[in-house]
């Protein structure tokens, strides 16, 4: 399933394949499933309280958007989400619903001056040759095969936030009734400015909501104190992040679950990036949240790392940590 | 041709650990020569026997850039250093093989964006920054010091008539070289074919290969700089232009004229490539060898050189190896 999800493209505004998906995999174990109208999906486990939970990962990946046609079957694009430009140089992606395979394309290294090459490219410079006609406005999504490696490794594009679907899915498919009512949703455009979570937390106002996302894991590159999170290690919880504050006391019941559990569990050691718990937290009624991450190498670049144990343990964690939560709300 | 360039551009052939690809080549010379063996040096040389007492040369390096594992770090990462010219800033989030005990899969580390600072987006890239990931904490069973590090092979047709790889800087030129020899059905002369090694490094190979070699004619096939924009038109071919027959001192003009005049006649598509000094091809140091060698560069033109997604288009290729052919059947007078 992972494999599918990475495979999909599914660029912030264009999020379809990936929902229809979903939707495929869920309908049959949730009590009412509603598309709302910019695309984000509902899902309804009614249970017996009368209390709110919300669990929310994005269905959208960072990507680009055709902004200009060139002749000779070049065109410039626009960024969609955030990432190193540093990255792009001689990157393969794909353009469009045909999806046309394409190169981003820079001078020949025989025609760049040593000073040249140290500096960083501007987007502004860079293009993408597709070979064929394409227009303004079709999608571009890295073009990258979903593969397995080393010790439990996989790498794909995507998979922040399509582990997050995965592990909802996989929430969903085991299909238990709980004492509060459960809203899985699957959000878009968060890689733009969260805009899809800001939307649901003023549809459903629920009591506690918590994403279910990736996260940086620069443990290769970084110093120790700039891991952030380290493979390996099981899934992070956050203590606070550039768009919210995790609420302690259902932190400490996340990482009590986890030893019961006997799973592995880490803190992410950053304050940086924002995901989905920002506008769950601020719109709507406004509401208790909370981070729950899958650490991810080279996260926002078309071969994203994840350990397949870490994985597991973060399936399991979610699952375990759902039924705790009954006896707290 | 589509068949066969995809064929040859997905093994190993860095500089140096190219066996592998010089058995691949001899295999598929085989049947068109009288005799092949690998030399020392590790080129591929195949003879194809005449009678008039000419000897043509047609030579395509068979090497192409890579990485080379430099040390093995603590926490499992791998660092190397570049075999060949490469760019550092295509590096980045990129794939590899590392051919250690196993060929293992690996991406190139660089740091997200979240922890950058703004001094690090202004700095230069460079090679001793980055890691190879191959998701082993312990490698050291399956991975030396000195493997080789090749780009991950994934071949990809764009448009009608593209293809975008690695390594197509230079199998295009063993791929015509290929194909003239399968089309040199009647030709007269002697034909040497010879897939060369060690260009990448300075024409190493071909510099071993003509200590024994006497020949009245050398062809060699290389690739030239594909239009992109933002490039001068002086130093670059649009992609579906032709062949590119290259004049300037390391070339004999009588034949490039004949070249030139060959194409004509035959409507096959060309253009005059300019090299003031050296073409920075085998060509260079063919002409100099022995008493010197009447030399023609032919090439096809070639997108984003030594990078993981060269771009050529098959007309060109198909029109170079059209042209060779008709020289090397022809009467060798000039």
């Amino acid at each position: 399933m992972l494999r599918t999800l990475s495979m999909l493209d599914g660029v912030s505004g264009n999020e379809g394949a990936v929902r229809e998906y979903i939707k495929a995999q869920i309908q049959s174990y949730c009590d009412f499933l509603v598309e709302d109208s910019l695309g984000n999906l509902i899902a309804l486990k009614k249970g017996a309280g009368r209390k709110k939970v919300m669990l929310c990962a994005h269905m959208d990946e960072v990507g680009f958007i055709v902004s200009h046609v060139m002749e000779d079957g070049f065109c410039r694009v626009k960024p969609v989400g955030g990432y190193d430009n540093r990255i792009l140089a001689g990157q393969r992606v794909r353009v469009g619903e045909q999806k046309y395979p394409a190169v981003f394309g820079l001078k020949a290294a025989h025609h760049t001056t040593l000073e040249e090459r140290k500096n960083e490219l501007n987007f502004g410079d860079m293009y993408l040759d597709v070979g064929t006609a394409v227009k303004r406005g079709e999608y571009v999504s890295f073009d990258s095969e979903y593969l397995e490696f080393g010790d439990r490794k996989a790498k794909g594009k995507a998979l922040d936030d399509r582990v997050g679907c995965a592990a909802l899915i996989g929430l969903l498919q085991a299909d238990q009734v709980y004492s509060y009512d459960l809203y899985v949703c699957f959000s878009v455009q968060e890689e733009v400015g969260l805009r899809g979570a800001k939307v649901l937390a003023n549809r459903i106002r629920p009591d506690f909501a918590m994403a279910v996302e990736a996260t940086t894991c620069s443990d290769l590159t970084g110093v120790p104190y700039e891991f952030v999170t380290e493979l390996g290690k099981g899934p992070a919880v956050s203590v606070a992040d550039g768009a919210s504050y995790s609420n302690a006391d259902y932190r400490e019941l996340m990482i009590k679950t986890a030893e019961k559990m006997n799973l592995p569990i880490q803190l992410k050691k950053s304050t940086t990036g924002g995901n989905d718990a920002g506008a769950l937290q601020l719109y709507g009624r406004g509401c208790a949240t909370m981070v729950f991450s899958l650490p991810c190498r080279y996260i926002h670049s078309p071969c994203s790392v994840i350990d397949l144990d870490d994985y597991q343990a973060y399936c399991q964690l979610l699952k375990g940590f759902m039924e705790e939560l009954e006896g707290v709300l | 041709m589509k068949q066969l360039l995809k064929q040859l551009s997905v093994p190993c052939s860095i500089t140096g650990h190219n066996q592998k690809m010089a058995k691949l080549i001899r295999d598929l010379v085989l049947p068109f020569c009288d005799s092949v063996e690998i030399d020392d040096f590790g080129n591929v040389i195949g003879v194809k026997y005449g009678t008039t007492g000419k000897t043509v040369l047609l030579d395509a390096h068979m090497d192409e850039v890579g990485l080379q594992v430099k040390e093995i770090q603590e926490d499992g990462s791998l660092s190397f250093v570049t075999v060949g010219g490469i760019d550092p800033r295509i590096l980045p989030c990129s794939e590899v093989i590392v051919h250690g005990k196993k060929e293992l899969y690996g991406v190139i580390g660089a740091k997200p964006p979240h922890l950058l600072k703004d001094e690090d987006k202004k700095g230069e890239l460079r090679i001793a920054d980055m890691v190879i990931d191959v998701g082993m904490t312990h490698p050291d069973e399956m991975v030396r010091i000195g493997d080789a590090v090749s780009f991950y092979p994934v071949c990809r047709e764009l448009g009608k008539d593209r293809i975008s790889c690695k390594g197509l800087d230079n199998k295009c030129g063993v791929a015509i070289m290929l194909y003239v020899m399968q089309s040199l059905t009647n030709c007269p002369h002697t034909v040497v074919f010879s897939a060369t090694t060690a260009e990448e490094m300075g024409c190493l190979g071909v510099a071993a290969l003509m200590e024994r070699q006497d020949v009245d004619l050398a062809i060699v096939t290389d690739v030239t700089f594909g239009m992109t924009p933002g490039e001068d038109e002086g130093l670059c071919f649009p992609l579906g232009s032709g062949a590119a027959i290259c004049t300037g001192p390391c070339i004999h003009p009588n034949w490039f004229e004949k070249a030139c005049k060959t194409a004509e006649q035959h409507g096959i598509p060309y253009m005059i490539e300019v090299e003031g000094r050296t073409t920075g091809t085998n060509t260079d140091v063919i002409q100099l060898s022995n008493t010197g060698v009447p030399s023609l560069l032919i090439s096809v033109p070639l997108r984003y050189m030594h990078t993981m997604t060269e771009i050529v288009q098959f007309s060109d290729m198909e029109a170079a190896a059209r042209l060779i052919t008709l020289l090397v059947g022809g009467d060798l007078a000039c």
